[in-house]
């Protein structure tokens, strides 16, 4: 379970996201919705510390993974990021042979034995689908993958690790809709032994996959928590006024 | 760590040059001595280095008042005017002169350029010959990074020249290259560093008498000449005062790389 | 309106047509001569040997020279030792440039912010020391390597005031190299929980190998080109090596020894002058393959 308590993101003198709270709870899929410049993607970053690349970022308030406190000074970052994966809005795979980007993670965190490695490697494929489409082509470059498959791809990278938690930034923003309908399915499938959270920017999508949504939403001065609940009340029945124009277009 | 190392180098430098602190026993004869008659003993020998250092400066100067011109119209050519091939190559062929090791320029100005001025006005040794092979020299350094400076002008800014009908000379002198202006400057001025510090082809040919030149024709001698050729048997304050010239071209050098930074970032600030 | 102006764009145009012409004619002249002057030290000298024989005699004239020591201080013979003299100090200087400069860059595009202080500090002075003329390099050879380190003239010395001069070309190469990795990488690494030193061994280091190498090379390029900073640094002496610490004579000192000291020598100075330049053309050529058959690995991979 993800606890976030009084999370604010600064950039510099600009704040990104503000005073947020808010629970995951397990093997769920929890949508992050609002506009651009809402502080999204800063949230994402600040799960698995992706914030410390930024040398002007400043994070205050407290993010816990069950009872790891995240920025903590002695908490293992590595080990944070075998816990909680990420994927990207692009599909970001290193310019290698598709066995090789897999293999690199494993070998980073320590897992040696090749047979092992093969039959991590050949699970996971299969769970994402892609075995059959990629097994003789291990040896290529995995860029001469397309798109939907290099995202899923992506998916594979980082669920050869087995994390508990997978954050998602707009993972089907560049997919075509076949390829977004077959990762969707995915992730839905995911769900049983992962924890989700998915930024999007699809309404529809949120109201299809997830479980739990959580809309932020900026003024200009960092992104606040307008409201966060089930999705189908959320979409249904918003609490705040704000809530309903978002969804209904009217707004963002 | 390892860049320590990189600044160590660099204090190493200092020291080095420091040697030359031995000098101090001179000083100011470095401009009231009679001639440059350097012994190792300085109470012996006459130190003026003011000849030496007004054939470094003649030299360097006259050759980059030439070579920038004509680098930097030489680089609007290979970016506006001419055809794409005949650009590809013209380029190629820069490059290549910019890779020709400076002993081979000096060996051709020995024995080609030389005979030739000789032919005009002997000797044939002598600061026009020096000038026209450090213009040589130096023209791909400006010309290479001149086209680099041309080349990175938003294409917007030749778009918007265009749709106004301007023609290519008026694109070229009142929107290219005023845009360019920090880029260019740079070129210039390391066209230039690299003239003041050219040693090889500068003894090659340009006489090395140490005198002040009453007309182009007469040989000279720069800092850099007067180095290589005396610091194979200079002992004692004679050496000392070899490692002071190569102070004074240091300095030169810092000046110009100092004055190419504030330049910079003064034009840098002015267009937006 | 147009009519004022009419007369100035030409004469622009005109200077901008003329200005190459200057330039690639005395360039033009001075190539032809070197490979006239140079070439005519290979051409067989007995008119009656034609034909593919004199092909043959051609190319054993231009091994002979590249191979034999050189007689007579250089009027006769070849360059053979001169050629192993230079290849050792190059060897040495990209033996520590290499090391040293990688490091650096890895330092300060990895490691260190824009703003940092010391990065700063670090970059400044390598520029200033892009810019230092070559014969104060050999100044600072011949007192720290030479003198203070009691190297004394040898292939050893030559080459570490080398590494010195062609250290900031270097660094700045592989530092283009670690800077066209696109961030993406980085987070993507990071995100899978590579540790930094990871991150750059294993996923920038191999992706920003063609700045590297094409560095290393053009570094090689600066540096069989100089002769300053050799002169009081490697030696003079123009027998074969037998160690680092023995002296050696690199190309272009042959060259300007034989101009200048050596009363007809200029035959065997432009045949060497050719040597160089040809060796020169080749190791830019194939600087620039390679970074041609890089991308296009990248952009194809099959």
């Amino acid at each position: 379970m993800i606890t976030t308590k009084n999370l604010t993101i600064r950039y510099g003198d600009k704040v990104a996201l503000r005073d947020v709270s808010l629970t995951f709870e397990p093997c769920t899929i929890t949508a992050i919705l609002g506009p651009s410049g809402s502080g999204k993607t800063s949230l994402l970053a600040s799960l698995n510390r992706l914030t410390d690349l930024i040398p002007s970022c400043r994070v205050d308030g407290s993010v816990r993974i069950d009872d790891m406190d995240v920025f903590e000074r002695n908490t293992d970052v590595v080990e944070l990021r075998h816990r909680v994966g990420m994927i990207f809005q692009r599909p970001i795979l290193f310019p290698m042979t598709i066995r090789r980007n897999l293999e690199l993670p494993l070998r980073e965190h320590g897992y040696r034995n090749q047979t092992l490695l093969n039959e991590k490697i050949e699970r996971t494929l299969v769970e994402v689908g892609l075995w059959d489409e990629v097994k003789d082509r291990m040896e290529r470059s995995a860029l001469t993958l397309s798109g939907g498959q290099q995202q899923r791809l992506c998916l594979a990278r980082a669920l050869v690790l087995n994390p508990e938690m997978m954050l998602l930034d707009e993972p089907c923003s560049a997919l075509d809709p076949v390829s977004t309908g077959v990762v969707e399915e995915l992730l839905v499938r995911l769900r049983t032994k992962c924890t989700l959270i998915v930024v999007t920017h699809n309404l529809a999508q949120a109201r299809r996959i997830s479980d739990k949504s959580a809309f932020l939403w900026s003024e200009g001065d960092g992104g606040k928590l307008i409201e966060h609940g089930e999705t189908r009340m959320m979409f249904d029945s918003p609490r705040e006024a704000l809530t309903e124009a978002y969804l209904k277009g009217k707004v963002g | 760590m390892i860049a320590g190392s990189v600044v160590v180098v660099i204090g190493a430098f200092v020291v080095g040059e420091s040697i030359p602190a031995l000098t101090h026993i001179g000083g100011s004869r470095f401009m009231t001595d009679e001639s440059w008659h350097p012994a190792a003993d300085a109470s012996f020998g006459q130190f003026n280095l003011l000849p030496i250092l007004i054939g470094t400066v003649l030299s360097s100067f006259a050759a980059i008042s030439v070579a920038a011109p004509l680098g930097i119209l030489s680089a609007a050519f290979c970016q506006f005017y001419a055809p794409l091939r005949v650009a590809r190559w013209y380029r190629l062929m820069i490059e290549l002169m910019a890779g020709v090791p400076s002993v081979v320029f000096g060996l051709w100005g020995l024995v080609v350029l030389v005979p030739i001025i000789a032919r005009i006005h002997p000797p044939g040794q002598s600061l026009f010959t020096g000038i026209v092979i450090l213009t040589l020299m130096i023209l791909p350094t400006v010309a290479l990074l001149s086209d680099a400076a041309l080349a990175s002008v938003p294409r917007s800014y030749l778009q918007g020249a265009a749709a106004l009908g301007l023609s290519r000379a008026t694109t070229t002198l009142s929107v290219v290259i005023p845009a360019a202006r920090s880029g260019l400057v740079t070129a210039v001025l390391l066209g230039l560093v690299r003239a003041i510090g050219e040693t090889m082809a500068v003894v090659m040919v340009c006489g090395n008498v140490v005198r002040v030149p009453s007309g182009p024709f007469d040989p000279i001698r720069t800092l850099t000449a007067t180095i290589a050729l005396e610091m194979g048997y200079a002992r004692g304050d004679h050496r000392a005062s070899l490692f002071f010239c190569g102070m004074i071209l240091l300095f030169l050098v810092t000046l110009l790389v100092t004055t190419m930074e504030i330049v910079n970032r003064r034009l840098r600030h002015g267009t937006t | 309106m147009a009519r004022r102006e009419s007369w100035f764009p030409h004469l622009f145009d005109t200077c901008v047509w003329l200005a190459p012409v200057p330039i690639a004619g005395l360039f033009l002249w001075l190539l032809g001569d070197l490979v006239i002057r140079g070439g005519g030290a290979f051409w067989p000298v007995d008119t009656e040997v034609t034909g593919i024989r004199s092909v043959i005699v051609i190319a054993e004239q231009i091994i002979h020279f590249l191979t034999a020591s050189p007689v007579r201080a250089g009027r006769g013979g070849g360059i053979g030792p001169i050629l192993v003299s230079t290849g050792l100090i190059l060897t040495v200087c990209m033996f520590v440039a290499l090391p040293i400069g990688l490091g650096t860059a890895i330092l300060l595009s990895e490691f260190l912010a824009e703003q940092n202080r010391f990065g700063r500090l670090v970059r400044r002075s390598l520029d200033v020391l892009a810019g230092v003329p070559s014969i104060v390099f050999g100044l600072f050879g011949n007192a720290f390597f030479c003198r203070f380190l009691g190297l004394r003239f040898s292939i050893a010395a030559g080459g570490l005031t080398l590494a010195c001069m062609v250290l900031p070309l270097l660094i700045r190469s592989a530092e283009e190299g670690f800077r066209a990795v696109p961030e993406s990488q980085r987070q993507a690494a990071a995100a899978l929980g590579f540790s930094r030193w990871s991150t750059v061994f294993r996923i920038i280091i191999p992706q920003a190998s063609l700045g590297i190498v094409v560095g290393l090379i053009l570094g090689i390029g600066r540096a069989v080109a100089e002769t300053a900073a050799l002169i009081f640094t490697s030696g003079y002496v123009d027998r074969m090596p037998r160690s680092l610490g023995d002296s050696g004579r690199s190309l272009s000192i042959h060259i300007y020894d034989l101009s200048m000291n050596v009363p007809g020598g200029n035959e065997n100075a432009y045949a060497s002058a050719l040597v160089l330049v040809v060796s020169l053309v080749v190791i830019n050529v194939s600087a620039r393959k390679l970074a041609a058959s890089f991308l296009h690995r990248e952009v194809s991979h099959t």
